[in-house]
């Protein structure tokens, strides 16, 4: 270290530094260096076209590295690909090789490109452009998206080689539209999806529907298009590109770029409160780190959840360097800011003049922003396969780099930040999605009927389909004759149906007290037990009233008040049981798999006294019921387990363990926390037992359930685990809740349960093993071919 | 049960009980011989092809017939004049025989791929008569062989005038042609009479659709007749009851969309000719408009012919439309009859908030053209009076200051103007 000017000479020492400094390294809980890879290179193929060799020589690359080059000769074969890379290892020219090489040996040929978003569709069109500018041929690439003018969309249409849109555009505008693209639709060579593992869930399943209904366009027009996809790291990639596509794919998941040193870096701020375990705030945790890193003129980029945690990190990490680097070389990054303004902040990044960026998740995708030095991740994304895409960002090829996690108190952060074998061992994420979930099935049958009618033996989804064209017919949707079925009703289908699920909506919370001034974010399904009029809304530290809730605009006016006690809203949750699909286990615990409604709705809050936990009085919440059918995974127990509680303790056993579960559930859904919700009920109507239910919040379910069906005994296992290893004394909102939620025994109870149940399982098992044993294996994979097949 | 139907009626909510039954539905059985009588009636027959059949509805119309102002035999007068509504230049109008009047009935809106013209309906000349041909689709099976129909009848016409068809009715039957995997015709040259209609009346009327067009300009009253709005749920309904006599309102309803159409396309004829004052119940203020109209059109011989006869009965003008007069005379350098229909106008208006503009064009008008500084000065005076006055009583003052200003820098300009003579004159002294 220079001692005049305190700054570190190299990024080592920077290392150093965060290592040997005790108030920094106490927190970290995990320390993980990856070392420096050499790349893997192979040499041009042969067949590939010399313009296309040439013009990656003039760009200074005259090898490929070795995924790069594996994806094209699979392309060659004709085989539909699906290539895992990490974040800057040249995924890109994995697909535009082969696509540029099918319109240099056939100029007729076509291809589309979809995006997640519109952002990314711009960007690759520059960088493609440039390619193909460098081979002097005339080969058209054009975005397609709500921003293209009506003029240009005709040329499109008829002459663009490569049209690049997103999943949106194909659903409501090029599909439906199809006539005017025959062009396309009848040469179509391929189809380039990036960033697949972004398309789970709700949206993942409408998205597969999508390609359905391309892929059927396609048929009509004669043309056979090859998928050529790219994922970030996932568990299931090659099984989630077959389900997306329905198509068998070939997994490249050998990454040939090379790295240099990454520090990956688990911080967790120090507890403040033990007895409630409270931690210190994540975002001055943040803040000191990454003006730590800044001061040293370390190119940092910082990750937060939301908007509103950008902007606050944003003022915080400004004032922390004002007198060293400058406010002004540290920039927000977020959807909301003009394209103008994202391009300029952009090129800042690459140019190195811009020091530091906060980013929501907007900069996770591959925006070009050139590699940085350093990551300050600040609360942990959500899934592992985000936060190595965020923590992709720093790292250049030769360079050492370093990721911070600063882990926020909610309950997913806290488990991950203690469990670093979760996040580093081999990922349990799936990307999850379910195209047959019927409501959305219907919805894109409805789409593809509008597009092309219906002929007998024709294959939709994985649900006969007949069934729900005759359904439609009834509906006075569509009109059979003979052996077709033609859309007849007046509307436009693709408008009612959104891809994207609006779930995804928060509310915003709106302090009056001085003005107008947005202070945070809620979101939707826990509005209605937050933010109710009255209820008292803490914020850093600060209590706040919310005097109106304007529930169509989404928003909450709150003032800040001084008061001696918080709220505490009740929800009605009426959960029954409809169908039961499977069931397995021993009697002391079963789990099960089925359809349920779900009733929700919030009656009453009581006012409750900080300290003394006196009920002081109440008040009704007037919001409106919601229903949901949805799919359910549940878990009972009998009465070799319930007898060992008493009623009381059994209460409080199954809330702590729920609330451990629900938390734990995500890890392995790469859901929304929000996605999947648990019930649990001393007495279920329809078991007679104590049970906890699971559901998925979206009607109909999207797979989640079934998977945490399949996940059962790993899931109780890790609860248990995460239990016994929290540090709270007697429960916290980290582990099974707080005190005042599950008690004081709560933790202690949960915990007895949890084991119960993990011994029950550990017997089921050995029991199943003893009946199966020879001549059978894999009795983990699901069997529901047969058990799901009654009489439907 | 059919558990899937539940799950669906559960997801859906819909109501079971609520639904139709479902072997009410009628099948789509070949079709017996009461059928075809009852097409019999509508004066349509079905019109059996090679492997398919479509029902076909051929009316003949005499020429002498009146429709409203017009006959149809007017539709003979029409030639190479018409070539200024047409979308293509290349193809040349010599005679109405080259027209195929046309409109669908389709089975929803927009111009997706999903959209359904169910009833296709066609006019033309053929010798002494007009027929209106209609190719209607008992099932969506029948398409095919219709449009192999319509593709052989379109063949016969080089331009084909629609009512808004240029963007609806044509990218729709084009889109079906591609869905067939039929040849699509050739883009023939549009006459899409809606764009004429909006350029020319749509201050004027309170809607530019062909109903009202129809009564207001043509002086045709239909009685009742079905909206065309209401067609797509008659035809679902057919599709249910399977009744020829659900659909015979929608034929009324397009057989007269056609036969309008043609009556229009005279009225166009007569307008484009210049042989206006043939027309019966022609009103004077139509005149100016159509000036502009033709004026837009490229025929300004005839814009200003037309004009010039309205200008004989300028008394009866509204004021607003000498202001548009003015507009197209100053557009044609006819400075003069300008600036009288602008004194006109303020003559007119005197003592009312009226238009500052002709005020600002006269002020223009004599300090630049005539070389008259004091009348100019006048105008412009008269000009600033109105301003103000208008500037007491309005709130959206910004843009009228710097109006104020530039009346006021005219006012500088002119008196100085007027007293540099003056000035001159004192040096002799
Ligand atoms: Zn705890």
């Amino acid at each position: 270290m220079n001692r005049l000017t305190g700054k570190m000479s190299s990024m080592d020492e920077v290392i150093r530094y965060i290592r040997e400094t005790p108030e920094i390294a106490s927190n970290i809980t995990h320390w993980h260096t990856i070392p420096a890879r050499e790349a893997r290179y192979a040499d041009f193929p042969p067949q590939m076209h010399a313009k296309l060799q040439d013009a990656l020589r003039a760009k200074g690359i005259d090898r490929l590295y070795s995924h790069q080059a594996l994806t094209f000769e699979h392309a060659m074969r004709g085989r539909h690909t699906v290539t895992v890379t990490p974040t800057a290892s040249g995924k890109t020219l994995c697909y535009n090789l082969p696509v540029l090489q099918a319109i240099l040996e056939d100029p007729g040929s076509r291809a589309l490109y979809m995006f997640p978003t519109k952002a990314l569709s711009q960007d690759q069109v520059m960088e493609l452009q440039e390619t193909i500018d460098r081979m002097d041929v005339d080969i058209k690439t054009h975005t397609y998206d709500g921003d293209t003018p009506p003029t240009v969309r005709q040329v499109i249409r008829n002459a663009g080689h490569i049209v690049v849109t997103n999943p949106d555009m194909l659903h409501s505008a090029i599909l439906p539209h199809h006539t005017k693209w025959v062009k396309l639709f009848e040469n179509l060579k391929y189809v380039v999806i990036d960033e697949v593992h972004a398309y789970r869930g709700v949206f993942g399943s409408h998205v597969a529907n999508v390609i359905r209904r391309l892929k059927r366009i396609c048929r009509f027009y004669g043309s056979r298009p090859q998928f050529l996809l790219a994922s970030a790291t996932i568990a299931n990639p090659k099984e989630h590109a077959e389900r997306l596509i329905g198509e068998e794919m070939v997994l490249i998941d050998q990454n040939g770029a090379p790295s240099g040193e990454k520090h990956i870096i688990f911080y967790n701020p120090p507890v403040v409160n033990q007895q409630l375990g409270i931690r210190r705030s994540s975002v001055l945790e943040t803040q000191r780190l990454a003006a730590l890193l800044l001061n040293q003129d370390i190119q940092t980029i910082v990750f937060a959840r939301s908007r509103v945690r950008v902007e606050i990190l944003l003022t915080y990490i400004r004032q922390a360097v004002k007198r060293s680097i400058g406010e002004e070389s540290i920039r927000g990054y977020r959807g909301g800011y003009l394209p103008k303004q994202r391009r300029e902040i952009e090129r800042g990044l690459r140019s190195g003049e811009i020091k530091g960026v906060v980013s929501t998740n907007a900069l996770e995708l591959g925006i070009d922003i050139g590699q940085l030095q350093a990551c300050i991740i600040n609360g942990y994304p959500g899934t592992i396969a985000s936060t190595w895409q965020q923590s992709g960002r720093a790292g250049r090829r030769q360079d050492v780099s370093v990721t911070i996690m600063v882990a926020s108190s909610n309950p997913l952060d806290q488990y991950v930040v203690q469990h670093p074998e979760y996040f580093f061992g081999s990922t349990p994420e799936q990307a999850l999605i379910h195209p047959d979930n019927l409501i959305i099935l219907l919805d894109h049958v409805k789409c593809a009927a509008y597009e092309l009618p219906f002929e007998r033996g024709e294959k939709f989804g994985e649900e006969r389909l007949e069934d729900l064209l005759e359904f439609l017919v009834e509906e006075r949707v569509l009109h059979q004759t003979g052996d077709r079925w033609y859309w007849m009703a007046q509307s436009f289908p693709a408008n009612n149906i959104s891809l994207r699920s609006a779930a995804q909506e928060n509310f915003v919370i709106i302090d009056m007290t001085n003005g107008h001034r947005v202070i945070g974010e809620v979101d939707r399904f826990s509005a209605p037990t937050l933010i109710h009029e009255e209820a008292i809304y803490i914020h850093e530290g600060t209590q706040y009233q919310v005097e109106k809730l304007d529930y169509d605009e989404k928003k909450a006016y709150v003032r800040e008040v001084n008061v001696d006690y918080y709220t505490d809203a009740n929800l009605a949750v009426e959960l029954k049981v409809l169908h039961e699909d499977r069931s397995s286990g021993r009697d002391a615990v079963t789990k099960h798999l089925g359809e349920v409604t779900v009733n929700a709705r919030p009656t009453i809050f009581k006012k409750i006294k900080l300290r003394t936990h006196e009920n002081i009085g109440s008040g009704p919440i007037h919001l409106p019921e919601e229903e949901l059918h949805t799919s359910s995974y549940w878990i009972s127990f009998g009465d070799e387990v319930s007898g060992k509680f008493s009623a009381n303790d059994m209460q409080f056993a199954l809330l702590g363990l729920s609330n451990v579960l629900v938390h734990l559930a995500p890890l392995y859904l790469m859901c929304d926390p929000f996605d999947i919700r648990v019930v649990p009920q001393v007495k279920s109507i329809h078991t007679h037992q104590p049970t906890i239910f699971f559901y998925d919040r979206y009607p109909g379910g999207i797979g989640l359930s079934e998977r945490l069906y399949e996940l059962h005994d790993e899931l109780l296992t890790q609860a248990a685990a995460h239990i016994s290893c929290c540090s709270c004394l007697s429960g916290c909102p980290a582990c099974v809740g707080p005190i005042e939620e599950v008690g004081l025994t709560g933790k202690e109870l949960a915990l007895k349960l949890a084991h119960e149940a993990v011994a029950a399982a550990a017997a089921a098992h050995e029991e199943q093993d003893d009946r199966l044993a020879p001549g059978r294996s894999g009795s983990r994979l699901p069997t529901y071919e047969w058990m799901d097949g009654d009489g439907e | 049960m059919n558990s899937l139907r539940d799950r669906l009626l559960r997801l859906t909510k819909s109501n079971d009980e609520q639904r139709p039954d479902r072997n009410a539905t009628a099948s789509d059985a070949a079709e017996t011989e009461a059928e075809g009588g009852e097409w019999r009636q509508l004066e349509a027959r079905i019109c059996r092809t090679d492997g398919g059949a479509f029902v076909l509805r051929r009316r003949r119309y005499s020429l002498a017939g009146r429709h409203g102002r017009y006959s149809l035999g007017e539709l003979n007068a029409i030639n190479n004049r018409m070539n200024a509504l047409a979308s293509a230049s290349d193809r040349p109008i010599l005679g109405p025989e080259q027209l195929l009047f046309f409109d669908t009935e389709t089975t929803g809106l927009g111009v997706g791929a999903g959209n359904v013209p169910f009833m296709i309906g066609c006019g033309y000349l053929d010798g002494h008569e007009f027929v209106v041909e209609q190719l209607f689709m008992r099932n969506p099976a029948e398409e095919y062989h219709a449009l192999l129909h319509l593709g052989s009848l379109l063949k016969r016409f080089s331009h084909v005038v629609t009512y808004n068809g240029r963007s609806f009715d044509w990218p729709v039957l084009k889109n079906r042609f591609v869905l067939h995997r039929l040849d699509a015709p050739e883009e023939p040259s549009h006459l899409d009479f809606l764009y004429a209609a909006r350029s020319l009346w749509s201050r004027q009327l309170a809607s530019c659709k062909l109903s009202t067009v129809e009564q207001q300009k043509l002086g045709i009253f239909r009685g009742h007749d079905l909206p065309g709005s209401e067609a797509p749920d008659r035809y679902r309904q057919y599709l249910i009851t399977r009744r020829a006599r659900d659909m015979e309102e929608v034929f009324l309803h397009n057989e007269r969309d056609i036969v309008t159409l043609a009556v229009l396309a005279v009225h166009f004829q007569h307008l484009l000719s210049g042989t206006l004052h043939k027309t019966p119940d022609i009103v004077p203020e139509d005149e100016v408009r159509v000036a502009g109209w033709l004026d837009k059109l490229n025929l300004h011989s005839l814009a200003q012919e037309v004009l010039h006869a309205a200008l004989h009965q300028a008394g009866q003008l509204k004021r607003e439309q000498l202001l548009e007069a003015a507009a197209l005379c100053k557009k044609w350098h006819d400075y003069d009859r300008a600036a009288r229909l602008w004194r006109a106008y303020c003559q007119r208006s005197a003592g009312t908030l009226h238009a500052l503009e002709p005020l600002i064009e006269l002020a223009m008008y004599y300090e630049h053209r005539r070389r008259d500084p004091e009348a100019a000065l006048h105008w412009s005076l008269q000009a600033r009076r109105l301003l103000e006055r208008r500037m007491s009583l309005s709130r959206r003052q910004a843009q009228d200051r710097a109006l104020l200003r530039e009346i006021d820098h005219r006012l500088d300009r002119l008196r100085r103007k007027i007293d540099k003579p003056a000035q001159e004159m004192m040096h002799f002294h």
